[in-house]
């Protein structure tokens, strides 16, 4: 846990905010002024993460550490739900815990504000719910299904992909059971009894709260019906051609050959499971393998996608593991450790490179829609003006580019923000102007004073840009890497 | 937990009146001894007073009662969570209510964190001594001079003492002194009859 902590935590800001992080701020910005938040199915994700977002803006205050921390605890979170299956897997969630503290991807995507670890760390808590449910029985297993459910319903969308995937995995294992029946099955421990009452009532509130949450607090009752009419957009989105995500079907094995080798291998070993004695070793594996095809089968990828296969595959990492260690003879026990460890080690380095180094090179495929560190040089060009003037907040910002995420978040605490196009462009004073590359030339001829020019490129797929700064406004500016350019003087 | 609860904020109060009396004026440092020390107090002082252990026993709630404290809690937090908030540029409060007295009790909060001699002087009226009851806002001073966001104690602050208010309520009288202490709107409430429209901002 410590590890899984210290690796989301450290220069959690390092990263310049991301195209997702920009939006979802900007919806936490929305929801401040309407008093709710309006669910849209055609666009966006569920509110539960919204609502979060919201409650820890309000104890922290405004910023991308806030947001941040918030997916840093669910992410942290899914690690500590996964040890707590120790009590039934003994090592085998142990290994599991420890893949998923240090994979690139859960340490990447879990120090990003978007929805990713919120929704892994629901289907975390609803598969211990139901392993517990089946194991033990008991008032907490009912509450944990259905707070997983209820909370992966209002995350994303796509629930359905993970809780279908698990169940069909679950008949399969039941009727290959008929053929390959369990030896030397441990003996079933009394389960505990659980009223129907207690679990209409918990079925009840999760249901509640859901509806609740959709309709923001009884303010938006069209978000309930949204909800159920969500189907129909999130499937055009995924097998759509025209999202700009489509990736070929072997995408996810060419990132898990790229970053994730302890996966990779449990992938390519998931057969073996087959002599493991625990039928949920089984379960867990053909919830992995369905997961990676059925993603593969989506033509929809972003990378961070990805998590939500890991989280079985960790499973099954630590069961091949434990199998290994339980079957094989002592010299082939010390090679698999080794190669275990080696694989393991692997993984933290890339983490570390991936997270601490590269988290901005664009070459990187988990490195997507990421905002250039250009970005922070804008921000601190501000945040140091502002520092010494503070009166200076009032300055008059000008973004002239189509695609200015996550500028509106980010400069949306200025009160002089305001959006323009380079056709329309005329005249300009404002104190700092950002423009794209494409709009350069209309306008720097309608710049109306002396101003000093930087580059800025807001991402990998825009051509670099221009953020210019008044002389007058920014007298504090580091202007070493800054060209001086004069107000051209049109007939 | 509540009668815990009640106690630190005596306390702290307490202490922070003492300590800004001998030192004269509170800081960071002092704030924390406060805090931390009204701790052990408020503990002693809540066992002490076991009677008086209002609680929210939820399994022994009635539906009725669940009925009204679960609307009372759906407009306490709508009212705290946007007591104090930005949005347009712009500092805001939902209730328009607020509008005279947020200002005056921040202006209070502010004053004690950032280390007002004691005893304190009416930050509205130079010389004059500050005779409003300021218990509560040398409290959420104390949280402040913390370095806590001023919304999130007053959001804190205020929940604590919303489920403080229920609690007693329903152990003093029940359903009908918490409807009738947290629904008594008289006739400015009948509006939406009129209007149709669910609008509280």
């Amino acid at each position: 846990m410590l590890v899984a902590l210290l690796l989301r935590t450290v220069l959690l800001d390092i990263k310049p905010p991301h195209f997702d992080e920009g939006i979802n701020g900007w919806f936490l910005d929305q929801m401040w002024r309407q008093g709710f938040y309006r669910y849209d199915p055609t666009n966006y994700h569920g509110p539960l993460y919204f609502y979060l977002l919201m409650l820890a803006e309000l104890l922290m205050g405004r910023g991308l550490l806030t947001l941040r921390l918030v997916a840093v605890l669910f992410s942290a979170g899914i690690v500590a739900v996964v040890l707590l299956h120790s009590r039934w897997f003994g090592r085998a969630a142990i290994w599991a815990a420890l893949v998923l503290a240090i994979s690139p991807a859960m340490v990447f995507y879990g120090r990003y504000a978007i929805h990713e670890s919120l929704f892994i760390f629901c289907q975390a808590v609803f598969l211990y719910g139901y392993i517990r449910w089946h194991l033990e029985g008991g008032r907490a297993a009912v509450v944990c299904m259905t707070i997983g459910v209820a909370g992966s319903i209002a995350t994303k969308e796509t629930f359905f992909i993970f809780l279908g995937t698990w169940f069909i995995a679950v008949a399969l294992v039941h009727l290959l059971q008929r053929f390959l029946p369990e030896r030397n099955a441990a003996v079933p421990l009394q389960r505990e009894p659980v009223p129907r009452r207690f679990v209409l009532i918990t079925v009840a509130v999760s249901v509640l709260a859901t509806l609740l949450l959709f309709s923001g607090f009884l303010a938006n009752p069209a978000g309930v019906r949204d909800m159920i009419m969500a189907f129909a957009p999130w499937m055009a989105t995924g097998t759509g051609d025209a999202s700009g995500h489509e990736k070929p079907f072997w995408y996810w094995l060419q990132l898990l050959a790229r970053y994730e080798w302890p996966l990779l291998a449990t992938l390519l070993a998931l057969p073996a499971l087959l002599l493991h004695e625990s039928r949920w070793s089984w379960r867990l594996g053909a919830t992995g393998f369905g997961l990676v095809l059925a993603y593969s089968l989506i033509p929809y990828k972003t990378p961070w996608l990805i998590i939500g296969m890991l989280l079985p595959l960790s499973f099954a990492f630590g069961f091949l593991m434990e199998l290994a260690l339980a079957r094989l003879k002592a010299r082939w026990r010390l090679a698999s450790v080794v190669l275990g460890c080696v694989l393991l080690t692997v993984s933290l380095y890339t983490s570390l490179r991936l997270n601490f180094r590269d988290y901005a090179n664009f070459s990187e495929p988990y490195v997507y829609v990421q905002t250039s560190p250009d970005l922070n040089r804008l921000m601190d060009n501000l945040d140091s003006l502002i520092e010494v003037f503070p009166a200076r907040r009032n300055l008059s910002v000008l973004v002239i580019t189509p695609d200015p995420w996550p500028l509106p978040w980010l400069l949306g605490r200025f009160p002089g923000l305001s959006y323009g196009t380079a056709e329309t462009a005329r005249d300009i004073t404002a104190d700092v102007v950002i423009s794209d590359a494409t709009g350069q030339r209309q306008v720097e001829a309608a710049l109306g004073e002396f101003y000093f020019r930087q580059p800025f490129k807001i991402r990998d797929a825009t051509d670099t840009g221009w953020a210019y700064y008044k002389p007058a406004t920014f007298i504090t500016m580091d202007t070493t890497d800054a060209e001086l350019i004069a107000p051209q003087v049109t007939p | 937990m509540i009668v815990f609860g009640l106690f630190h904020m005596l306390f702290s109060a307490l202490f922070a009146l003492l300590v800004g009396l001998l030192y004269g004026g509170l800081s960071g440092p002092a704030a924390l001894v406060c805090l931390l020390g009204a701790i052990p107090a408020a503990w002693a002082a809540g066992r002490s007073f076991a009677p008086l252990a209002f609680v929210l026993p939820l399994r022994q709630l009635r539906a009725l009662e669940w009925l009204v404290l679960l609307f009372v809690l759906y407009v306490g937090l709508r009212h705290f969570v946007w007591l104090f908030y930005y949005a347009d540029s712009t500092f805001r409060t939902l209730a328009v209510n607020n509008l005279g007295d947020l200002p005056l009790h921040i202006n209070y909060i502010r004053q004690f964190a950032w280390g007002a001699a004691f005893p304190p002087v009416n930050p509205e009226f130079a010389s004059e001594a500050l005779y409003y009851l300021y218990a509560l806002d040398l409290y959420n001073g104390l949280w402040e001079a913390l370095g806590v966001p001023l919304e999130a104690h007053l959001f804190l602050v205020g929940l604590f003492l919303l489920l403080a208010s229920l609690g007693a309520l329903r152990h003093w009288a029940g359903w009908l002194g918490m409807a009738g202490f947290f629904l008594n709107g008289g006739w400015a409430g009948w509006e939406i009859l009129q209007s149709g429209e669910w609008q509280d901002y």
